[in-house]
């Protein structure tokens, strides 16, 4: 619990006290899964919600994050941090691709495990002129809970995470990558 | 702004808190039982002997990992009778309504299967024959029941409903309460009771004296269930061997 409210408040002070560019989008996620470390087996692997704060920094955005998911093993919590690097953009169309790493705890009552994974995901973004913007993203990631090894079989898996948002900018600052 | 992003973080500690899983507790698996695994259920194999064509599928208690009830079901499987537990989303069987359908390919050999469930699995497994009770022909509750939208009165299946007398999430009372919502009922107090002849469109009821809810399967203490005055080991066999009496009386 102590651990929770230590990223939120990290997350919550970096939102708070930023003056550059800033957005925050709340991204419904689901995952079909296409492996895992027992074999290759086309499956649908949980849905999930990221709460993603996005910086401007040099070219692209550095994102952190929050991430709730549904996966083989039950539930769990990450947190994000990547970049994300624009390849094109014309009117209120930005294309891109982020990598990210996820850091968290596999949910469970008696020890929470420890979960990491990777992420590259292109993404498409469509921004008004009210500082809002619509984001779709499709792309792959690889997450793993080592730990899990001594109570199931299914300790990695391989999905194809589809991310559909919304989000807008903190600070009103108009997009500038 | 500044108050609605702090209500959204606080929204999702809260939802992290709740969707904690039991974890199982360490097993020590059984000869003659191979167990495997794939990404949608947990197969328990018979290796002795002839395996029956009888087979059980079972849904795991809500945020209970499947894993938990192997400890409980394997002496059926050391018997001869394959075993598939449903792994669900969240852990939480709600969510994949129907899936023991789809877990039958991990038997093909079985001519007939029994679904059965814990807590929420049991009332997961009801909605599941409710919907399509020619599929089934007999139904193991465990510290469960079914509710208005899936009643069963009318189903000409075999019904067995364990319960513990200490549980206190699915209570004597509460299962006592529903019993209007299966097949007719006779309780049986002891195993040398139990029927001999098939108990098609029939719920033999059985509470199991200290048994508490958690103890249906391996994953410790449960918040807000009863003191159990038996240990986990003697609630297991309990459920085996009621389990076991129920199948014989079919011929199963």
């Amino acid at each position: 619990m102590k651990r929770y409210g230590i990223l939120m408040g990290v997350l919550f002070f970096m939102i708070s006290t930023s003056t550059s560019a800033q957005q925050l989008s709340l991204k419904p996620l689901s995952f079909l899964g296409i492996a895992t470390n027992i074999g290759g087996a086309y499956h649908y692997n949980g849905g999930g919600f990221e709460l993603a704060y996005q910086h401007d920094v040099w070219k692209g955005r550095v994102i952190g994050g929050l991430e709730y998911r549904m996966i083989n093993w039950g539930n769990q919590v990450a947190i994000n941090v990547g970049y994300n690097m624009p390849f094109w953009t014309k009117g209120p169309w930005r294309a891109s691709v982020s990598a990210q790493a996820q850091i968290g705890w596999a949910l469970f009552y008696q020890k929470s495990l420890a979960v990491w994974g990777i992420e590259c995901l292109p993404e498409i973004e469509w921004h008004s002129n009210k500082a809002f913007f619509a984001t779709l993203g499709f792309g792959i990631r690889y997450t793993n809970c080592p730990a899990y090894e001594r109570y199931g079989f299914v300790t990695s898996a391989i999905d194809l995470p589809i991310k559909i948002g919304l989000g807008f900018y903190l600070n009103n600052k108009k997009r500038e990558q | 702004m500044k108050r609605n992003i702090l209500f959204l973080l606080s929204g999702i500690l809260i939802w992290c808190t709740i969707s904690c899983s039991y974890l199982p507790e360490e097993i020590d698996l059984a000869s003659g039982m191979e167990v495997d695994e794939t990404v949608n259920y947990i197969s328990l194999k018979p290796t002795r002997g002839t395996s029956s064509k009888t087979g059980l599928i079972f849904y795991p208690g809500g945020l209970v990992d499947p894993h938990a009830y192997i400890q409980t079901l394997q002496g059926l499987v050391v018997e001869g009778y394959p075993i598939v537990i449903v792994k669900v989303s969240a852990n939480l069987a709600i969510t994949n309504m129907n899936k023991a359908e789809s877990c039958k390919v991990a038997f093909p050999e079985v001519e007939r299967w029994v679904l059965s469930g814990h807590s929420l699995g049991g009332a997961v497994a009801c909605i599941d024959i409710n919907k399509a009770p020619s599929e089934y022909v007999g139904l193991v509750l465990m510290a469960s029941y079914t509710n208005e939208s899936s009643a069963l009165a009318d189903w000409n299946g075999a019904v067995l409903s364990l319960f513990g007398e200490k549980d206190g999430l699915a209570t004597p009372e509460t299962i006592r309460e529903n019993e209007g919502l299966l097949p007719t009922g006779i309780s049986v107090e002891n195993l040398i009771n139990m029927p001999s002849s098939p108990t098609g469109g029939q719920t033999i009821y059985h509470e199991i004296r200290g048994g508490n809810h958690a103890q249906f399967g391996s994953y410790g203490a449960q918040d807000k269930d009863g003191a159990a005055s038996i240990t986990a080991a003697e609630q297991h066999a309990e459920v085996a061997s009621y389990i076991r009496s129920f199948f014989n009386a079919n011929n199963w």
